[in-house]
């Protein structure tokens, strides 16, 4: 269902859409002409991902890297093109700041699709394992016909808790791009549309190390490791990046064939190692920034006819997947820089990794820079 | 930043107890003075939704004192085992995992 949004799109759609509150509604179907199964409101929850998005890209990346997202304000209208709804835009504006536009798909929306099939399957309208397939309806404030959703109602209701919440302001290294991909090597595509990235290389070789550790088991099993790096800013461009200058092995975790659970023991440890490098300063730039693990399963089947004759090979165990997923939108909640790095093998057994990060809503492939070790800040 | 302006009460009451909870990567944190008969499991609801943490998932309480996870089914008293101005500190942690399956 899902389908690239053009800026023709946005266009047609016209930005006076901005002048009207809008609602979105989640249609779910086992097939595209099935009737539906199940019709829920988008919420406020189900959009928080794009609105951080919306934050990194319109303020921390434009010279802007202290406005905390808070600061933020949203706005969103549906793109429809010939009755369809394609995905949304949100208009974000900070104080003083001009306004940015942000467009999303349909398939930003998947993990709320993806509970969605898991509460119909509890219900016993769908199987495990069903295919489905969802669309998002548009409507104007007042026009829609649906309960507010329990879930919104119960964010808000603290059952007289005395509650004071604070939000760790995002602090920074001061980082010259262009002085660090001077030496820099490179991973995958580089796309200078999206964060720069870059690995020192010791933090390079254990993020992959750690990933591949499982994959020597009989039968293979998924291992990883919880990234450690910091946040920069260039003080020519205004730019933000991100460095992994370190990787935690996600130690007494469950390892499983096709899953690695982290227990208690491997968060205390994970904290106790970020304290010791931070040095318990609550000033300093050092904090988890991702994670790295590995599909080392091996995939099924013989190699296609392209084998002989293709350069690279894209059947491959590297994938995000619903676990992955959800596993990056709790842990890092609101951080749409955090980085999801996922090694595997391809069809010809030959070891693939790619690094993952957020992209209109979704955690999509993307290259990297391997730099020269840092002398930490 | 705070999101609230309610201030938490100077002294803590008998049979509340008193809670600083952050998420792994400490970017949220809260402060509670509650009762100490709360149900974990509530708490934990409760807080996630306050730092604005998906509600699509399971969070759970972990003591950053002795590592463990907190019984979801117990009362907060039970499993922090103090009462008063003592100040406990816990991580909130989701249920989730990574991998292909």
């Amino acid at each position: 269902m899902s389908e690239t949004i053009l800026q023709q799109d946005v266009l047609d759609a016209g930005l006076e859409a901005f002048d009207e509150d809008w609602t979105l509604t989640m249609v779910l179907r086992a097939t595209t002409d099935g009737p539906p199964l199940a019709r829920q409101r988008v919420s406020e929850a189900d959009l928080a991902e794009a609105r951080s998005e919306a934050w990194l890209n319109g303020f921390l990346r434009r010279g802007q890297p202290d406005l905390p997202l808070e600061a933020v304000t949203t706005r969103l209208a549906p793109v429809v093109k010939k009755g369809r709804c394609l995905g949304f835009v949100l208009r974000a504006e900070g104080p003083g700041t001009d306004a940015s536009v942000h467009t999303f798909g349909v398939s930003c929306l998947a993990p709320a699709a993806h509970q969605v099939s898991k509460r119909l399957v509890t219900d016993g309208l769908l199987r495990e394992g069903d295919a489905y397939v969802y669309e998002l309806q548009p409507q104007r404030a007042g026009e829609t016909d649906m309960d507010p959703l329990p879930a919104a109602a119960a964010r808000h209701d603290s059952g007289g808790m005395q509650i004071k919440t604070t939000t760790t302001a995002l602090r920074y290294a001061t980082r010259p791009l262009a002085q660090l991909r001077l030496t820099a090597r490179t991973a995958g595509e580089i796309d200078d549309a999206v964060l720069p990235v870059f690995f020192t290389e010791s933090a390079h070789k254990k993020s992959r190390d750690f990933a591949r550790t499982g994959a020597d088991d009989n039968p293979p099993v998924e291992t990883g490791s919880i990234l450690i790096g910091e946040l920069g800013v260039c003080p020519d461009s205004g730019e933000m990046s991100v460095t992994v200058l370190d990787a935690i092995e996600v130690a007494d975790a469950e390892q499983r064939e096709f899953s690695l659970i982290p227990s208690s023991r491997t968060w205390s440890r994970v904290q106790a190692v970020l304290a010791r490098l931070t040095g318990g300063d609550p000033c300093g730039t050092t904090r988890l920034v991702g994670q790295s693990h590995g599909h080392n399963f091996p995939l099924d089947g013989e190699p296609c006819a392209l084998c002989a004759t293709a350069r690279e090979c894209g059947r491959t165990t590297v994938f995000v997947s619903a676990a992955d997923r959800s596993f990056m939108r709790t842990v890092f909640a609101g951080q749409p820089f955090a980085l999801c790095w996922i090694a595997g093998s391809n069809a010809r057994g030959e070891e693939v990794a790619t690094l993952f990060t957020l992209r209109a809503g979704v955690l999509k492939p993307r290259g990297y820079y391997i730099i020269e070790d840092l002398v930490r800040s | 930043m705070i999101t609230t302006s309610q201030d938490l009460l100077s002294r803590t009451a008998p049979g509340k107890v008193r809670l600083r909870i952050r998420d792994i990567t400490a970017t949220h944190e809260a402060e509670l003075v509650i009762d100490a008969d709360l149900r974990v499991g509530a708490v934990a609801r409760t807080v996630a939704a306050r730092m604005s943490l998906p509600a699509d998932t399971t969070w759970a309480l972990r003591s950053d004192t002795t590592a463990a996870f907190l019984d979801d089914d117990a009362t907060i008293g039970e499993a922090v085992g103090v009462d008063g101005d003592t100040e406990v500190f816990l991580t909130a942690t989701p249920r989730a995992h990574l991998g292909a399956g």
